[in-house]
């Protein structure tokens, strides 16, 4: 046996090892950043009864008939145009466009909201 | 022979050697990929809550658990606080005839008592008892609509006033014994402009027991917490809801609570305008204040502060906050706002005047 051989046999780790795990372990943070913060365009999400029903562009123009509403996504706009509820406060609210932006029709437990970049972590405003 | 041998020996012995280092290395690469992942892993939630909408935006290793169990939590609220649900707490003290001793939570009787110390330290604007005339008024979640109609008269108004009082009197609260009792049997409450910021106290003390990294709560719209990080909060213009009057960064571990005139209201035939946000007159507040925002470390605090300010308008509601401790920002009619302490606010619209 050589003496490289020797050495091989006996570390269980060399310094080409630790290479070949740096080498890994930056390929899966960058895979797992280019997953998790992937470019992404204005959607329109919406939510019943706190779970995601399904993802939308916002450019592309839709109407989403649901039971008890139906969300139109209209040249960059969404707002809902029925709405079953004795009150229609949702048929009421103003088209939202802007990420973080949403409306809803509460009695149905219906969120639509849109999702992307925006200025801000959220937006406030309302309320009691 | 020999050597031959010795060489297939060595040449298997290097062959485990390998199987274990691709065995290590893989298991090493699979162990950095779970812990990436779950340290970045978000769990969004969003639906309908207490009749209001929620949002979360959690992140950490536990951040799913963390929001389901903060959902369970608040349907426990709901349980104690509903005005609409059977035997919840506040809904046995609404329908209670006058005298009866209605048993409640230790909870709901903490909540009370924080809501009798705002009325009297306000002289009555704060008022969870006015909930009858927000019922005359329709501005109750299951009477309220857009459409047009006549506010009631006054002298409805007027004579439903009396059971509108959270004094002592009106509305007996025994915290030793656990009981509400009612002067009139008309009389009602509706915590709904506490519960909220009382929300993001329960998801404060909920991510803390979950060790989650940070997190973005928000109840309603009007109620935020920044949980652990520092969040770029958009504040609606009171005047014009569908743009931003401007940002502020919110510190970490604060909330932040907005009220305004302009969620819930209606018009008459002769096009007056009445919004839901009623003065210690039972009618709608005259002070001028369209927008409020409050933050501060207390969710509950700040969402009833918040309510109190656009009743006592611009300088009583100043001094109320600095007395609180709390920072914020006042909006009035006339496209005018004013900040109270140091909160950053970074305007993005021209059209105001800061005073």
């Amino acid at each position: 046996m050589t003496k490289k051989e020797k050495n091989f046999c006996k570390k269980p780790f060399s310094v080409w090892d630790i290479v070949i795990y740096i080498v890994f372990t930056v390929f899966v943070i960058i895979s797992v950043i280019f997953v998790f913060i992937g470019e992404k365009g204005n959607t329109v999400e919406i939510y019943l009864d706190g779970k995601h029903l399904y993802s939308f562009e916002l450019s592309t123009d839709r109407v989403i008939e649901l039971e008890h509403n139906t969300v139109v996504i209209e040249n960059g706009e969404v707002y809902i145009s029925y709405a079953d509820c004795p009150n229609k406060i949702c048929l009421n609210s103003p088209p939202v466009s802007k990420a973080g932006r949403s409306i809803s029709c509460l009695p149905n437990k219906l969120i639509v909201y849109i999702s992307g970049d925006s200025d801000y972590d959220a937006v406030i405003g309302g309320g009691l | 022979m020999e050597t031959q041998k010795e060489e297939s020996v060595q040449k298997k012995k290097f062959n485990y050697k390998i199987l274990l280092r691709a065995v290590l290395a893989l298991l090493f690469t699979a162990l950095l990929i779970a812990v990436i992942i779950l340290a970045l892993y978000t769990d969004e939630k969003n639906g309908v809550i207490m009749g209001s909408e929620y949002s979360f935006v959690t992140k950490g290793v536990h951040s799913k658990l963390c929001n389901a169990n903060l959902i369970s939590l608040i349907e426990e609220k709901e349980n104690l606080f509903s005005t609409e649900k059977e035997n919840s707490d506040i809904f046995n003290i609404n329908n209670a005839p006058k005298g009866e001793q209605v048993k409640i939570s230790s909870e709901t009787m903490g909540l009370l008592l924080l809501a009798r110390e705002l009325y009297v330290k306000t002289d009555g604007a704060f008022n969870i008892a006015i909930y009858p005339l927000i019922e005359l008024w329709k501005f109750s979640p299951s009477t309220f609509n857009y459409a047009e109609k006549q506010p009631p008269s006054d002298s409805d108004i007027d004579s439903m006033l009396q059971y509108c009082k959270f004094d002592a009197d009106t509305f007996i609260l025994d915290k030793e014994n656990l009981t509400v009792t009612k002067k009139y049997s008309e009389s009602k409450l509706d915590p709904g402009a506490m519960v909220k910021g009382y929300n993001l106290d329960i998801a404060r003390q909920n991510a803390d027991d979950y060790g989650i990294s940070y997190s973005l709560y928000s109840f309603g719209g009007s109620s935020i917490l920044g949980y652990k990080k520092s969040y770029n909060i958009g504040i609606i213009d009171p005047n014009n809801k569908e743009r931003v009057l401007g940002s502020l960064l919110l510190p970490e571990n604060m909330c932040i609570s907005t009220s305004g005139t302009y969620e819930r209201f209606y018009k008459d035939s002769a096009g007056n305008i009445y919004h839901h946000i009623l003065a210690t007159d039972g009618k709608p507040s005259t002070s001028g204040i369209t927008g409020v925002t409050v933050i501060g470390e207390s969710g509950v605090l700040c969402d009833m502060i918040s309510t109190a300010v656009i009743v006592m308008g611009l300088d009583k509601g100043r001094e109320l906050m600095l007395e609180y401790g709390l920072t914020g920002i006042i909006v009035t009619q006339d496209n005018k706002y004013s900040t109270v302490g140091n909160i950053g606010f970074y305007p993005e619209i021209d059209d105001y005047i800061r005073i």
